[in-house]
């Protein structure tokens, strides 16, 4: 073969080859169409979820604040120390500036400072005074950043302690207003998006988001921390002074339903509620029923007189015992008998006697006295807002036996809960219309700003507007010359009715154990506050008039002082 | 002979290749090396030294192109000699530097070098040479063919040994990626002297069941091929180097992420500044990108294909197709391995790659090729019996 025909040869096969060469170029060309162009934007989906790292950052959770702005419940910010490691020119050095302020030993310090993140926590949450100090020295790379330390504050300690409830660990709420209102405290929680390597650090100068994070609403109780510590000091002396085993007085305002007061005593430190036993972290004023007693004999009355089954000039027999279906019931209430043997209505309300309320609900019957119960709100709750209501127990019309009708009508047979009380008194104070006690009345922004304000809508009436004053005149003859007149105040008149029961313990009377309440209104001309003030299981005297109905008169002077009512005689 | 001037767009070519490669190096690198205690945190590091090895290599292409033809050609088997020498060098473990696995580098005054890299070159030199007839007195006896490489026993198999001898020492540091590139650029060029087809295909045929005994032997050999047939099986692991390939190409889209602001370099794709550089550039600067590095393989493949064509002599025939094959056959291995067409081999990009020894090389045969390109006679394919074909192929 000749060298020439030898290059021919080559030639054609050199062509050959850089066909084929080409082929596979152009099949490449193809293959990183296929890749970029038609899988393009899928991979590059599945790539930004592994390059994408989510930093979840708390918001702080909004405060709680009495009707003023005083503060019951906060979250501190707490202080910590952050660093950038490629910041950071004399880690060693820096390591041993923090150590001796920080106290804490300088090696592990000086790891984290020559770690190869771009960012760590030094230290989480130390105190205000060592932050200070840091903050103050202007470290190169070294940050002191404020963060939600999940720690909540209870300024006022024990104060309204039911009302309040209380947070864990990182502020969830679990009781009272800390857990009703959970979702508006809370606030949202903020992301930091950033791109981040394999390692999970942030890639320098990539575009990071930052979704921060909300902070809760913070709230204003429709609470007088005032009139709440009032209420709370005269409930504990009446229960120190009675051997009392615990109490309740809640202070309502009639015409909004806003609740002034919540008092339930024993009470509990807030901050440190796993320390308290369960039975006294329960908000008794809700949760808690008991048998009003002569209390409801002003509703029984209100009811009867709105019906029209009764007219004020009534007369009722009010002998010593009565013999209902087979059972006698006696004027066993405040040990007062009638002179006369025979009472109107406001005789019966002012000496309380049994007997003679008894007349008086065989008189109204009892799918009237069961409508009207209902209609005040008894066996069910009040719709307070507060976690764990109980509705009570207000037997169905159906189970009604005479002698149900009898006892209900001057308040045995019937469970209520302290709230509901306050509610139908309420009531009769606000001319006959129902309001719902409510315990916020406000929501807040982070700095104090108003959010939201809630405006409190009454609800249907319940009595007109007549029997209310008709009632009402009763009532402040209870206290001006009944049983309630402990309850005076000097300077306004006082509408109110006391109330004693028996305890009752799995559906039976606990001998020698009793509940003794107080109910009112005050001024009575037009009443700014409902007072209702309950003594569980005094010992000794046991008379709502003798151990509840001085409280009454404390709280009420205080609060109508603290509220600048003018008095009765001003009016 | 009379000289012209070189094939001025291969080289503009190479040159934008080479400094478009040296960018996508810094940036495919400085996240790995600005990070790391071993590189002075500098993340110019890997950067330096291409740029470094860039200028050696400009300055051995220099030397390649100035130097005579017919000395390479008397020169070429005491090349193949020391090649091969250096090749048993690194297999010893006192002096060998291992990195991975593999002892591929010797350290020469601080300098790593490659000895498979020389090899690759040294093997297409030799067989440019033995696979021509002399020319002259002087070339008599040197390393021409006594008999023609179509004759299988004394015209292939000793071709075939000196290729054998190179491939065993290489297979054994393990580089099983330049063994292929070798294999099959020396195979080609075979075909290209005259070989005979069939001799070929059956020598493939033979040497097959080997090979494929040879993957089995070495379980991390098959796992990858595995990977490579279906990534998704096992993300994390075997699939998770083919898979991290693929998201970077995928997240640049048409245009890319742009220059620099690859994700998939942040450690997620290993090697990403060596045998996966192209991943980065598909990511940084989209499918656009890719595609004009592309391109420029092509004119390069085309333009080397064009030297041959108008080579003046056998010798310098064999050699410019012998190293355009080479660097032709690299180019779309690494492609095809970076775009999940073929298993993972584990060889560089040429020019592009980081990678001081494969660039120089690269650079030196680059310099060959416009040796021979100056001496090209543009006529020289038309003054055949047969041309027909030819002339429309390579009058552009």
């Amino acid at each position: 073969m000749t060298e020439g025909a030898g290059l021919v040869r080559t030639r054609k096969r050199l062509v050959l080859i850089g066909s084929l060469k080409a082929l596979l170029l152009f099949f490449l060309l193809l293959r990183l169409a296929d890749i970029q162009l038609v899988k393009g934007a899928r991979l590059h989906a599945f790539a930004l979820k592994q390059q994408i790292e989510k930093v979840v950052l708390n918001p702080e959770r909004g405060n709680i604040y009495d009707r003023d702005g005083r503060a019951l419940a906060v979250s501190v910010l707490g202080s910590s120390v952050a660093a950038y490691p490629r910041l950071i020119k004399d880690s060693s050095s820096t390591a041993r500036t923090l150590s001796s302020i920080l106290e804490v030993p300088t090696g592990s310090i000086l790891a984290d400072l020559t770690s190869r993140s771009d960012f760590v926590w030094v230290a989480r949450k130390i105190e205000d005074k060592r932050a200070g100090k840091i903050k103050a020295l202007h470290l190169t790379g070294i940050d002191v950043i404020q963060e939600p330390t999940g720690k909540r504050i209870y300024p006022k300690l024990t104060l309204a302690s039911h009302v309040l409830g209380f947070a864990g660990i990182d502020e969830q709420g679990l009781a009272g207003i800390e857990y009703a209102y959970d979702r508006t405290l809370r606030g949202a929680p903020g992301y930091l998006i950033t791109e981040a390597d394999l390692f999970g650090r942030a890639i320098p100068g990539a575009k990071g988001s930052l979704r921060p994070s909300k902070s809760g609403n913070s709230l204003i109780l429709t609470l007088d921390e005032t009139i709440q510590y009032v209420a709370e000091r005269e409930l504990a002396r009446a229960i120190r002074k009675y051997g009392a085993k615990s109490g309740t007085a809640i202070v309502m305002e009639p015409r909004t339903g806003d609740v002034l007061a919540f008092a339930n005593l024993p009470g509990f430190d807030c901050q440190n509620f796993s320390k308290s036993r369960q039975s006294v972290l329960r908000n008794r004023g809700i949760t808690d029923s008991y048998e009003p007693g002569s209390v409801l004999k002003a509703v029984l009355i209100a009811a009867a007189l709105d019906k029209g089954a009764v007219s004020l000039h009534d007369s009722f027999f009010c002998g010593s015992s009565i013999l209902v279906d087979g059972w006698r019931i006696r004027n066993a209430d405040d040990g007062l008998d009638s002179p006369s043997g025979r009472e109107d209505l406001d005789g019966i309300l002012t000496y309380s006697y049994n007997v003679g309320a008894v007349g008086v609900g065989l008189r109204l019957g009892s799918q009237s006295y069961h409508h009207a119960l209902t209609r005040f709100g008894f066996g069910k709750t009040t719709g307070v807002d507060l976690p764990g209501e109980a509705a009570g127990t207000l037997p169905s019309l159906s189970e009604w036996k005479l002698c149900n009708l009898a006892t209900i009508s001057f308040g045995h047979g019937i469970s209520v809960t302290p709230i509901q009380v306050v509610k139908a008194f309420g009531i009769i104070a606000n001319q006959g219309r129902t309001m719902k006690p409510r315990l916020v009345r406000a929501l807040a922004g982070k700095n104090g700003e108003a959010v939201e304000t809630f405006v409190p809508s009454p609800g249907p009436r319940v009595i007109t507007e007549e029997t209310s004053r008709q009632v009402t005149r009763m009532l402040v003859h209870v206290v001006e010359k009944g049983t309630g007149k402990s309850a005076r105040v000097k300077g306004y008149t006082v509408a109110g009715k006391t109330g004693t029961a028996q305890v009752i313990r799995e559906g039976r009377y606990v001998p020698g154990k009793y509940v003794a309440s107080f109910v009112g209104f005050v001024p009575a001309e037009a009443p700014r506050l409902v007072i209702l003030v309950k003594i569980d299981e005094p010992a000794g005297v046991y008379w709502g008039g003798v151990v509840a109905a001085p409280v009454f008169r404390e709280i009420a002077t205080e609060a109508l002082w603290r509220l600048g009512v003018p008095t009765s005689d001003q009016l | 002979m009379k000289s012209r001037s070189p094939d001025l767009i291969l080289l503009l070519v190479v040159f934008l290749l080479v400094s478009m490669g040296i960018v996508m190096v810094y940036s495919a690198s400085s996240v790995t090396a600005s990070s790391s205690h071993d590189f002075g945190n500098d993340p110019a590091y890997f950067l330096k030294k291409q740029v470094l090895w860039a200028l050696l290599g400009v300055g051995a292409m220099f030397i390649a192109y100035r130097a005579r033809l017919s000395s390479i050609r008397k020169w070429a088997p005491a090349l193949l000699t020391v090649a091969v020498a250096l090749l048993a060098l690194v297999l010893i473990p006192a002096v060998g530097q291992e990195s991975g696995g593999a002892r591929r580098w010797l350290l020469l005054g601080g300098i790593a070098l490659q000895p498979a890299e020389l090899a690759k070159l040294a093997l297409l030199i030799f067989f440019a040479a033995s696979l021509s007839p002399c020319q002259s007195a002087s070339e008599r006896g040197t390393a021409g063919p006594r008999k023609p490489v179509s004759d299988f026993w004394k015209g292939l198999v000793p071709n075939l040994l000196v290729m054998a001898l190179v491939l065993i020492l290489v297979d054994l540091e393990p580089d099983l990626g330049t063994a292929t590139v070798i294999a099959g650029s020396s195979l080609v060029v075979l075909f290209l002297a005259g070989a005979k087809p069939a001799h070929l295909f059956a020598l493939i045929g033979i040497t097959l069941p080997f090979v494929a005994m040879r993957i089995m032997h070495e379980g991390y050999r098959l796992k990858r091929l595995l990977a490579f047939a279906n990534p998704w099986s096992d993300p994390t692991g075997a699939g998770y180097h083919i898979i991290q390939s693929l998201l970077a190409l995928g997240s640049g889209r048409l245009l890319g992420l742009g220059l620099g602001h690859s994700r998939q370099k942040f450690f997620y794709l290993p090697e990403c500044s060596t045998d996966y550089i192209f991943s980065i550039i598909g990511e940084e600067l989209g499918f656009a990108g890719a595609s004009a590095f592309l391109i420029l393989f092509g004119v390069l493949i085309y333009r080397g294909f064009k030297i041959a064509m108008r080579a003046p002599d056998r010798f310098s025939m064999l050699l410019a197709s012998g190293i355009t094959v080479m660097l032709g056959l690299q180019a779309v291995i690494n492609i095809g391995v970076v775009a999940n067409l073929l298993p993972p081999t584990g060889i560089t990009l040429p020019f592009v790659s980081y990678g001081g020894s494969s660039l120089f090389f690269s650079l030196l045969g680059i310099g060959l090729l416009l040796n021979v390109s100056r001496l090209c006679d543009s006529k020289a394919h038309l003054k055949k019996p047969e041309p027909k074909m030819y002339v429309k192929r390579s009058t552009v």
